[in-house]
């Protein structure tokens, strides 16, 4: 295999492991919005719940992409699967979905809706 | 207590790598060359250097010196959506930012002169830009309006102590 399919067979874990951290964040803002405990928990990391979040981000991201880069293998059988086309739409609305669901949290937390 | 330069200097990375989508969207609107490829890649590059580098001074603001513009902010009622809302949406939100900063420059590394003949990809990378850009415009209209916001409560802070 040449060095391009090999690069090729990189973008497959770059975007799953891009799909998961955008659902991460959402879910870690809301858990600790909500868990004063898990909030507290993270904030005695680093010193900030939000430093640790960001920490967190680039754990997982690094976490994901070795996982998936062993599960594509180096036949790209991931790769053979997910069209990128596929794999940037949902990374697309992942993030629109985090967004809003972050926006509506604390809107609706503000208005004690939540 | 504020720090301006940290303030204004943040939004100047953000600013920077949002002219930085621009081009590389631009430089991948057909026709395509080789010398396109190789320029938005690098573009994108120096792109996820200034997110990276926004996420640090943002991030240095929002721990050093935020907290006491947020005691202001908090302490009306009138104005508490600034932080309650806005804030604590935008420092989250955020971390999108770094994640398809990566991606970007990811594809146009890894493909690199094949997005020639790879539309999909080609259209990937500029979607991506193009969030980038409308994500960032976000992000500084959410920056403006918890100024204002700090501003009113401010006023209101002046205006009760007088």
């Amino acid at each position: 295999m040449g060095a391009e399919e090999k690069m090729k067979n990189l973008l497959v874990p770059a975007y799953i492991s891009a799909i998961l951290t955008a659902i991460y964040v959402p879910i870690v803002t809301i858990w600790s919005e909500f868990d004063e405990g898990f909030k507290a928990g993270l904030a005695a990391i680093t010193g900030h719940h939000w430093i640790t979040k960001g920490v967190l981000l680039i754990v997982l991201y690094v976490v994901f992409f070795i996982i998936f880069y062993f599960i594509n293998g180096p036949e790209g059988k991931l790769s053979k699967k997910l069209p990128i086309k596929m794999l940037n739409i949902l990374l697309v609305l992942m993030v629109f979905i985090g967004l809003i669901s972050i926006w509506s949290m604390y809107y609706l937390h503000y208005i004690h809706v939540i | 207590m504020s720090d301006p330069f940290l303030m204004g200097i943040h939004v100047f990375f953000a600013d920077l790598a949002m002219l930085g989508y621009l081009w590389v969207f631009v430089d991948l609107l057909n026709p395509i060359s080789d010398e396109k490829i190789a320029r938005a890649r690098n573009i994108a590059l120096f792109s996820l250097i200034f997110i990276i580098l926004t996420w640090v001074t943002a991030g240095y603001y929002y721990v050093v010196y935020y907290p006491a513009d947020r005691a202001v902010i908090k302490a009306s009622s009138v104005w508490d959506w600034g932080h309650k809302i806005i804030m604590e949406t935008k420092e989250h939100v955020f971390f999108f930012a770094p994640v398809l900063a990566f991606v970007v420059y990811f594809v146009l590394y890894a493909l690199g002169a094949e997005l020639k003949n790879n539309d999909d990809a080609r259209k990937a990378v500029q979607i991506l830009a193009v969030v980038m850009i409308i994500g960032n415009l976000l992000l500084i209209s959410m920056g403006s309006l918890i100024a204002f916001s700090y501003r009113g409560a401010l006023e209101g802070l002046v205006g009760y102590l007088l």
